[in-house]
């Protein structure tokens, strides 16, 4: 049986399979070029671009919590330009979707930075990360409402024609309702979800595990969450919803796509993993094999909810 | 060029031994493939047991030796259990399996033409210093180097590898409580010789606690000489992709010290 398994995720975008990697967790694909086959990924999504180089927090950025982990990276990266430059000429070599996603501090950045990345060659969709604060505004997530998530998504759909997915954080009291917001404002698919706010307590020393003190949990932790969250907002939206959080297997993809989500991402599973992605695949395909399945896209949202345990 | 042959490279390894060397410390071996047989020393494999129930993250430890086998390549390391990750590789048995990846990072570099080595050893730190030690000796036949080796820990019942250590250098102990040694810090011993050391003849590498580290920077600054040392950070993904283990250097640049460490030069660092 020959599967299939390409998967659209909005604008236009077909991916020649549901399997991503996720931003921040594959820096700009080179790292892990020698563990896994970029070409058999659906995307490479890189690290969170900004309009200047960012150099992040200070140590210690990251803490491994139960079944997860938090980090506080502080959205380093070398700016948009020197990706551009330096970066994006290795990751064209393959034969996989390139998926930049950016971010900014006020509504202008977010725009100057679609626009840099709309000219450019290789670049095949941007997603948008609104878990950071609007400096111009208190510091105030963009993400943590309805209003500013839609005026960040309005502001980068007018500075592009490239496909935009938002990527939306679940430190909201209704993610599903931020997510029919970014949709009305015209975001092509929405991915959730970001990382989870968290602490950790060194009880010898008496100090916060991360410097910056607060940061954001990921990993398998956090994947009920995660679904849960994909199952709500699937309700909402007529969008593509692209799963993240915690997916270490094909199952736990299944989860997500069973649920409705037309695609995921792989993150933390690569810090224990390198082969993470591929493992994922493999997993798909041999539950398909197993029930018949030919096509990916035949499982999307298949959940039966009226007969539940 | 894309090494499409590295992705046959084995992420895995088995335990040949896993013994409790001192107090809280131990010796792992492992058998692994023929991937860690050019580590050099100052270079670090990240390990994760199996089992479904250990921690996420694998451990970074510094590689101890490196042997080549019948049966694969051998790579030691010591560790000390100080939380979860090493409580799990305690309890590790002889056969059974673990993630493996590396050798990792940049090691030491190593300078033929220096007449005097200097080690300063703070806890574990012995266990690269001894793996460059023996490099050092391998190098040129029949040349040898002097190679000095101050090693402090917290206590006797804390000393690791100074059996092995002064089989290629002379050795000086000390340790914080008295019971073995000088008493008192390590950066005490090599203070009293640090004036018969030439700034053209010497390289001096540490690796220990930052405390110990920042106390060398301290008593080298500005003298000229050639120090390195290997740093330690919380890692995640141990190969530069996350960016979790970034630390600040004294130009206000951020290194990775999975991938641009853990060496580095002593007066490049920034300590607390």
């Amino acid at each position: 049986m020959k599967l299939k398994m390409k998967v659209g995720i909005g604008g236009g975008l077909t991916l020649k399979n549901p399997v991503m990697a996720a931003s921040g967790t594959f820096g700009y694909g080179e790292e892990y070029a020698r563990y896994v086959d970029l070409n058999r990924l659906g995307a490479v999504i890189v690290k969170g671009l900004s309009l200047e180089p960012r150099k992040g927090n200070p140590a210690p950025r990251i803490m491994e919590t139960p079944c997860g982990m938090l980090n506080a990276i502080g959205l380093e990266n070398v700016g948009v330009k020197v990706f551009i430059r330096d970066k994006l000429p290795f990751l064209r070599r393959f034969n996989t979707m390139v998926v930049a996603n950016i971010f900014g501090e006020s509504i202008a950045e977010y725009r100057k930075v679609a626009e840099i990345l709309s000219g450019t060659e290789g670049v095949h969709a941007l997603e948008v990360n609104v878990s950071c604060p609007n400096v111009k505004k208190g510091g105030i997530v963009f993400g943590s409402s309805p209003g500013p998530a839609a005026e960040v998504t309005r502001a980068v759909k007018g500075s592009t024609d490239l496909p935009v997915i938002v990527k939306l954080s679940p430190n909201v009291t209704d993610i599903a309702e931020v997510a029919q917001a970014v949709e009305d404002a015209g975001a092509d698919a929405v991915s959730l979800i970001n990382t989870l706010k968290g602490m950790s307590v060194d009880v010898d020393k008496r100090v916060p595990h991360l410097r910056h003190v607060t940061g954001g949990l990921s990993g398998p932790a956090i994947r009920p969450i995660a679904v849960r969250m994909v199952w709500e907002t699937i309700q909402r939206v007529s969008i593509p919803v692209i799963g993240v959080g915690g997916i270490q297997c094909g199952n736990d993809a299944l989860q997500f796509i069973i649920a409705g989500a037309s695609a995921v991402q792989v993150g933390t599973a690569h810090f224990s993993n390198p082969r993470a992605t591929m493992d994922v695949l493999n997993g798909l395909e041999e539950y398909m094999v197993r029930h018949g399945w030919e096509d990916i896209q035949d499982l999307i949202g298949t959940l039966n909810v009226s007969g539940g345990g | 060029m894309i090494h499409h042959k590295n992705m046959q490279e084995s992420l895995s390894g088995i335990v040949r031994e896993n013994r409790k060397i001192a107090r809280n410390h131990f010796r792992m071996a492992l058998l692994t493939d023929k991937g860690f047989r050019d580590a050099s020393p100052g270079q670090f494999l990240m390990i994760r047991p199996v089992r479904q129930e250990a921690p996420l993250l694998g451990r970074p430890m510094s590689i101890y030796r490196v042997a080549s086998t019948g049966e694969g390549t051998v790579v030691e390391f010591l560790y000390q259990v100080v939380g979860e990750g090493t409580e799990a590789l305690s309890r590790l048995r002889k056969g059974d399996g673990v993630r493996l990846m590396g050798p990792l990072g940049r090691g030491f570099d190593l300078f033929p033409d220096r007449s005097k080595i200097v080690l300063v050893a703070g806890g574990m730190g012995i266990a690269p210093l001894t793996f460059l030690a023996e490099s050092y000796r391998k190098l040129k036949p029949g040349v040898r180097q002097k190679i000095a080796c101050y090693a402090g820990a917290k206590s006797e019942s804390c000393f690791i590898g100074i059996e092995r250590m002064k089989k290629s250098a002379h050795v000086k102990i000390s340790s914080d409580d008295g019971t073995c040694g000088h008493h008192g810090f390590v950066t005490e011993l090599i203070e009293e010789d640090l004036p018969s050391y030439g700034v053209d003849e010497t390289v001096v590498y540490a690796c220990g606690p930052a405390a110990m580290l920042k106390m060398l920077k301290e008593m080298t600054d500005g003298t000229g000489l050639k120090c390195q040392a290997s740093v330690e950070e919380r890692m995640a993904c141990g190969i530069g992709a996350c960016l979790g283990c970034a630390i600040r250097m004294k130009n206000g640049s951020f290194r990775r010290v999975c991938v641009d460490g853990p060496v580095f030069a002593l007066n490049e660092l920034e300590f607390d």
